[in-house]
């Protein structure tokens, strides 16, 4: 989060200022890249670019603040997701279960170590094994740092069950970290 | 709509639980397991071993989440066909840049550059920043203040990108008191009354030629005592080549030495 310069920091973009770009753009890429390693897990470097791509061509554009900046930011990145789902002829709703790499340690000697081990990566892949909305839910209120009104809005459902979905994500995830030894 | 509305295709991962068992999520209890407070409701006892799974979630990015950048950053300047810097040149409000942000931001951003693991701190050392963010950088962690053929925007065999600086350069405005103006502003602003903002920032647009031109300035301003300060602030003839290859320190020896400006000592043109 950019915070109180927010304001600043976006028309200094708007005018060109290539400074106050890259403010935006480490501010949004990682939690792009990491929403997206979720919802389009094999093509999330290419859609997180091609995401800035329309976010810049769109820029001059833009009026609102920093809830609605990332609100557009996030629902860009999913329709670019879901652009690259059709091209890749499968349905982009469902390859959470798809994710290879940084699979959650099933062996696990103490809970220090699994917090030790507790990668960013890993945590995103235990995200990405839970059924398709509570992974999205989850990520955008958590990583995009999103409202529960502006979530239910991008993935067309509403704010209840979002709640409802949240919930459910967290329980499961609440239980694999109790299975894995971690009891903080 | 009601709550009610989750396929059954979302809901199978608990078996037998049925749905009445989960209620909806209040809000404040996921903020209180994204801040590490304890969740006291009792609809939500049970989450707690998820907070620190949230909390890898939002760890600080890693240097490969930030590979893009040269590729976001060429898009950007070459968005409608235009670079940047022809668009800027059309704008009549002033610009602020980076380097006149907040205190705040300013720590924020160094606390960023360190727990990056020195992948953008040891940009800024390389002077492989864009401009503003170098001297960003160099006002808050002490890496070298960016000359201006060392930004990326700044490649040989590209002469178009080099800012328009030469207009920048007001009377006896270059170098320390250059630096004092901009650096006061950045404090004023961060720290400062509205009139102490309003008074360090006419100071500065009267010192840059106008308010649009104090971003500019400010970015050709030396930092006093840097190797770069005996050089003029205009753009030089020749651009030289990628400074990659030139590392001047460790970023994890410095904290942020520069933050505060030291306006007191800022020597002023009034």
């Amino acid at each position: 989060m950019i915070g109180e310069d927010f304001p600043a920091v976006l028309a200094a973009a708007q005018r060109g200022d290539e400074g106050a770009f890259t403010v935006l753009w480490r501010d949004g890429n990682p939690a792009l890249l990491r929403y997206l390693k979720v919802i389009a897990p094999e093509s999330a470097e290419d859609v997180t670019a091609e995401t800035w791509v329309t976010v810049v061509r769109g820029l001059d554009r833009f009026r609102g603040g920093e809830d609605a900046w990332r609100a557009w930011l996030f629902t860009t990145a999913r329709r670019r997701a879901v652009d690259e789902g059709r091209r890749r002829s499968r349905r982009p709703e469902s390859p959470a279960a798809e994710v290879g790499e940084g699979h959650w340690p099933d062996a696990v000697d103490t809970a220090d170590q699994v917090l030790e081990n507790l990668a960013t990566r890993a945590a995103i892949a235990a995200v990405a094994s839970l059924p398709p909305l509570q992974a999205e839910v989850i990520m955008l209120r958590v990583v995009a740092g999103l409202d529960t009104e502006a979530v239910a809005q991008l993935v067309g459902r509403s704010p209840g069950a979002v709640r409802v979905a949240v919930h459910r994500g967290l329980r499961r995830l609440a239980q694999m970290m109790t299975e894995a030894g971690v009891t903080r | 709509m009601s709550g009610w509305d989750v396929s059954d295709a979302d809901m199978p991962n608990i078996p037998g639980s049925p749905r009445a068992d989960v209620p909806e999520l209040p809000d404040g209890a996921l903020d209180a397991l994204l801040t590490g407070d304890l969740v006291t409701d009792e609809a939500c006892a049970g989450l707690q071993p998820a907070a620190a799974l949230l909390a890898a979630l939002n760890a600080a990015p890693q240097d490969r989440e930030l590979a893009g950048h040269a590729r976001a950053l060429a898009e950007f300047r070459h968005r409608g066909g235009r670079p940047a810097h022809a668009r800027r040149s059309a704008r009549r409000r002033p610009r602020l840049l980076t380097s006149l942000l907040t205190a705040k931001a300013a720590a924020a951003a160094a606390a960023a550059a360190v727990a990056l693991g020195g992948g953008v701190a040891a940009a800024a050392y390389t002077r492989t920043l864009p401009a503003p963010a170098q001297q960003f950088a160099h006002n808050v962690i002490g890496a070298p203040s960016p000359s201006p053929s060392a930004s990326p925007s700044h490649r040989p065999g590209t002469p178009q990108a080099t800012p328009a600086r030469t207009d920048a350069v007001g009377p006896d405005a270059t170098g320390p008191a250059a630096f004092g103006l901009c650096t006061a502003y950045a404090h004023a602003k961060a720290h400062g009354t509205a009139s102490q903002k309003a008074v360090a920032f006419r100071n500065l647009a009267a010192a840059a030629g106008g308010t649009a031109k104090i971003a500019a300035y400010c970015t050709a301003a030396p930092h006093p005592g840097s190797s770069q300060s005996s050089q003029p602030a205009s753009v030089p003839t020749h651009p030289v080549g990628h400074p990659a290859s030139h590392p001047t320190g460790k970023p994890s020896s410095h904290p942020t030495p520069h933050r505060t400006g030291r306006p007191s000592s800022a020597p002023t043109t009034h």
